[in-house]
Formats: C-alpha cells, structure tokens, sequence
C-alpha cells in the first residue's frame, strides 16, 4: 500500500526532475556571453516576459505567507494586495519602459549599469551593489524556509525541513549555474502557469470540501471571528506595504533585468497589465483558503485537523507560513497535494532563480568586473556559477535558523530596494533641473537603507535601538523612503557646484 | 553628431508626456482610485453585503475593477 507522503514526495522529486530538464535543455542553446546568460539577448517575448515577471514577483510569499496572513490578519491582506499587485503592473510599464529604453540603447546589463552611467559614478554602482546584496539575502533565506516547509509537510516530516530545504536550494541553483537566468526564463514560465494554476485549484476544492458556497464561508467566518472581514492595518501601515511591495519589489534587480530582457515597448506594456491581472487575481483564492483556514482553527475537522492547528504549526516551524501546506497536504487527494505543492514550490524556485542569478551578475558585472576589467566573458561566467551557488547556501544557512514570518523579510528586503527609488527616479525621468545629483543619490540610498535596517521590529535590537521606536518595515520603509528624498535633494544642492 | 541625436531623441522618450487626453482621464482616475482606498476606515464594519462579504471587502473588490479596467485600457489605447 503506497502512503500518502511517498506519492506526495515522489510528485515533488518529479517536478524537480522537469525543471533541471528545462533548465539544462535552455542551455543547449546558451551562447556564453553576459547578455544571453543574463537577459536572453534582449529578445524575450510577451509569453516569456510576463510569466517570468509574475512568476519572480509572486514567490513562497504568494503561495505561503499570504494564506498564513489572512487566515490570522483577514480580509486585510485582500485591501492590500489587490492595490500593491495592480499598482506594481503600473509600475512595470512606467519606469520599466524607461529602463528598457536605457537599457538597450546603451547596452546594460546589470541594474547599477544605469544607475552608474547616468550619474557617472563609479561609487553608486557599489553601494547600489552592497545595499542590493544586504537586502536581497533575505528574500533568498525567504524562498528557502517555502521550500524547507514544503518538503518537510509533503513528506510527512520523513525528511527535515533543513534537508528538505538544502535539496530544492540547491537544484535550483543548479540549474541556473547550468543555464544562467535563461534556464530561469524558461522554469518561469512552466512555474507561473504551474502555482496560478495549483492556487485556484487548491482554493476551490479546500472551500468547497467545507462550504456549499463562498456566503456560506463568509457566515462562518463572522461567526469565528469578525474583525478578520475589516482592515486591521493602521492607514501608514496600509499605505506603506503598497508602496513598498507595488514600487519596491518591482524596482529589486531580479525585476529590473526583466526590464532590460524584454523585446520591444509592445511586449513590455503588455507584460505590466497582465502581470497586474496575474498578481492581484492570485489572491482571490488565497484568501479564500486562509479565512478557511481561520474557521477550521477555530472549530477544527474530526480526524484530521485539531483546533488551535495554526499555532501548533507556528510552535513547530517558527511561524505561521506553513498553514497552506499543511492544508493542502491534510485536506486534498495525496496526487492533487504532490501537484499543488509542487505549485508552491515552483513560487519559492521561481523567485529564487531569479535572485541568486541577478545576485550573482550584479557582484560579478560591478564588483569583480571593475576589480579584474581584462577578464575573459568565460571567467566571468564561471565566476558567476561559483556566486550562485554560495548565495543559494547563505540562503540556506541564514532559514535554517527559522528567521521568522515570511511576509515581515520580504517587507524588509523590498523595504531596502525600495531606497533606489530616489536615484532612478531622477536617472529615468529627464528634469529641467537636477534635483539629485551622485552625491544626494548616494546619502539618500544610504541613510533610507540604514533607517529600514535599524528602525524595523525585527532588526531593530540588533542596533540597539528601543523597541518603542521600531515600526513594521512597511510602515518605517516609507517613513526612510521620504528622508532618503529629501537628503538626496538637499545634498544634491548642497554639492552642486563640485558636481 | 548622430549620437547628440540619438541621446535627444532618447531623452524624448524618457520624458512624462499627457499629450493624450486619455492619459489624463485614465491617470486621474487611477489616483483617485488608490486614493478612495483610504476611505476605507469610514465604514471599515464586518456587516454582511453581497455573497455575504463585508462592506471594506466589497469595496476593495470594486476599487480593483476599476484599476484594473484602467491598466487594461491604458495598454489598449495610452501606452505607447
């Protein structure tokens, strides 16, 4: 008699399988130089281009992290969401056209390449570079705890949540050392089709295993618990988290290059308004599983699911993240859970590709490119391989400490790229006058990020600073995101001249 | 010369234009949209309304279409 966890486990491993296949295959056709390895030559069409976005915004964050949070903070998560996933399609076209344009007419590659250039400094492509570097290790740990819980709770915890994690971090830095981000162009598309897909699913057959309808699923809800149908963030709370994931995960380097890849103005227009339809429409059915996932906390299913389960879950995996899974793992056929927890796993790898790939390119290309300028396009390929991999454990490394709730790192990673906003601002959009120079660019980027890092509940004590004075990184994004504007403004007038 | 051009011509680009009217309507309403959202606190109750869902819920559901009608027509007709 086969068990539920083997045919879970085995579905798992066969979706690895797939996208190592995928990813090597691309390879066949990769031409070793930096712009293939990097932004597909320049040529990606709309399929490619909008999958590939989407599937790289939405991450374990999309497919875990949401469930937990509405399941604990509500509809609230839904007033959010649909405003930051929309407003982060808008953002695509209006400052991704600009960096498109950039981009290709002076053959950028890396995001620092435009920043560097247009400010003709040298010094803001490296604290571009560090500041990218710092903020995006936590968005790889994040992808790294998705993926340790999928495997852990699809595998009924035969293999641990750090085994479990260290084989999905590694397969997929494998394929992309193989294959550079193109082998991730490629996964991203079957990824994107395969977690949109696996969400709905998954929400329609949990919501009507227990409800004859959604009103039915709303009565129980107001009964459980109320105050989970109304908004709970406080209005900068709201404010901020829009800002910080509609412009701030958009403008991270693993967005960005997508900018840089894509074929024409048509394709990249169209990439943002789908990309806004694919994202806000996602959360439709993930919030229709958490607030299931609330009744069910509550009340509990004979047999199989124990009141309180959520915090049981929080006890064991250091955060409420594994929720979804678990739903899924407890509550669906064991063949529909290996291929709806597949679709988790390909929004965690999706992202993560995508990360250690641009993470990679951005010390190679502005770090050891300027240290070693005469190094073959070959070296620099190897160099590049040997970045994925060690980012991919660093990642690894930092989740197996079981840092915390998904949602709060992202919110900090994309709360620190958030502070480049300033400089790209000024670098896209041509001004009468120059409101920010390399000197305001650079004391803006630096003070933004050193405030998300030192003011956010859960950095803050590692600064010494008061917990009263900490905020969520949403809300203390925002607040660093208009001094880092108005230091970069005044610095800027302040060195006028010598500029 | 032909590089002073093609750097002008590029700047052109980069430039904020609302030469179509659309563009202004369709922006406007976009920022109104995301702006209404705030509005949200003056009736933030778990009161039942449509499919049995919560007046903010329903809101937020009708300040989605709306801005998502707004993206589909911007690249439809605005974006160039």
């Amino acid at each position: 008699m086969v068990e539920a966890w083997q045919v879970v486990t085995t579905i798992l491993f066969l979706y690895l399988i797939f996208m190592i296949i995928i990813g090597y295959y691309s390879t066949r056709i990769l031409r070793k130089s930096l712009e293939d390895f990097y932004l597909l030559s320049r040529r990606a069409g709309l399929l490619v281009l909008f999958l590939a976005t989407a599937s790289t915004y939405h991450s374990a964050f999309a497919f875990l992290t949401s469930v937990a949070v509405f399941a604990t903070t509500g509809v609230t998560f839904w007033i959010g969401s649909f405003a930051w996933t929309t407003l982060a399609g808008i953002v695509g076209y209006l400052i991704g056209k600009r960096v498109y344009i950039l981009g290709k007419s002076r053959g950028y590659i890396s995001p620092s390449d435009l920043l560097a250039d247009r400010y003709n400094s040298e010094l803001l492509r490296v604290i571009t570079a560090i500041v990218w570097a710092i903020f995006v290790i936590g968005y790889i740990t994040v992808q790294a705890i998705g993926l340790g819980i999928i495997i852990s709770i699809g595998s009924g915890g035969r293999i641990s949540y750090e085994i479990g994690s260290l084989i999905l971090v590694l397969a997929t830095a494998l394929y992309v050392a193989i294959g550079g981000l193109r082998a991730a162009y490629w996964t991203d598309v079957a990824q994107g089709i395969w977690m949109y897909l696996g969400v709905w699913l998954a929400g329609l057959i949990i919501i009507y295993k227990f409800f004859p309808g959604i009103t039915d699923l709303f009565v129980a809800v107001r009964e459980v618990n109320p105050k989970l149908l109304t908004l709970n963030w406080h209005w900068q709370l709201l404010v901020g988290n829009i800002i910080v994931f509609g412009v701030g995960v958009m403008i991270l380097p693993h967005l960005w290059i997508k900018f840089y890849a894509a074929r024409d103005t048509y394709t990249l227009k169209w990439s943002s308004a789908l990309t806004a339809l694919y994202l806000s429409s996602f959360y439709i059915p993930a919030m229709l599983i958490g607030l299931t996932a609330a009744v069910l906390n509550a009340k509990g299913v004979p047999g199989i699911l124990e009141p309180g389960f959520i915090s049981a879950l929080t006890k064991a995996y250091g955060s409420a993240d594994a929720v979804m899974a678990y739903m899924i793992y407890t509550l669906t056929h064991p063949v529909i859970a290996g291929l709806l927890l597949a679709g988790a796993a390909a929004a965690a790898m999706s992202t993560l590709d995508s990360f250690i790939g641009t993470i990679s390119m951005i010390l190679t290309r502005d770090m050891y490119q300027k240290i070693n300028p005469k190094a073959s396009e070959s070296s620099l390929v190897l160099i590049s391989r040997i970045l994925i991999i060690l980012f991919a454990l660093i990642g690894w490394a930092l989740a197996i400490q079981r840092p915390g709730l998904i949602f709060d790192i992202v919110a900090i990673a994309a709360g620190g790229g958030l502070q480049v906003l300033p400089a790209l601002l000024q670098a896209v959009i041509p001004t009468k006058r120059q409101w920010i120079n390399k000197y305001g660019a650079i004391a803006g980027l630096v003070v933004g990020a050193l405030i998300v890092l030192m003011f956010t509940v859960q950095t803050a004590k590692y600064f010494g600073i008061p917990s009263a004075w900490a905020r969520p990184a949403g809300e203390i994004s925002l607040y660093a995101l208009i001094i880092n504007f108005i230091v970069a403004v005044i610095v800027s007038q302040i060195t006028k001249r010598s500029s | 010369m032909l590089e002073r051009w093609c750097a002008l011509s590029i700047e052109e680009e980069l430039k904020v234009s609302f030469k179509n009217p659309l563009s202004i309507v369709l922006t406007l309403i976009a920022v109104v949209a995301y702006l209404l959202l705030l509005a949200v606190y003056q009736f933030n109750r778990p009161d039942p309304t449509i499919l049995g869902m919560s007046t903010p819920l329903v809101y937020a559901f009708t300040l989605w279409i709306i801005i998502v009608i707004v993206i589909i027509v911007a690249a439809a007709r605005v974006w160039g």
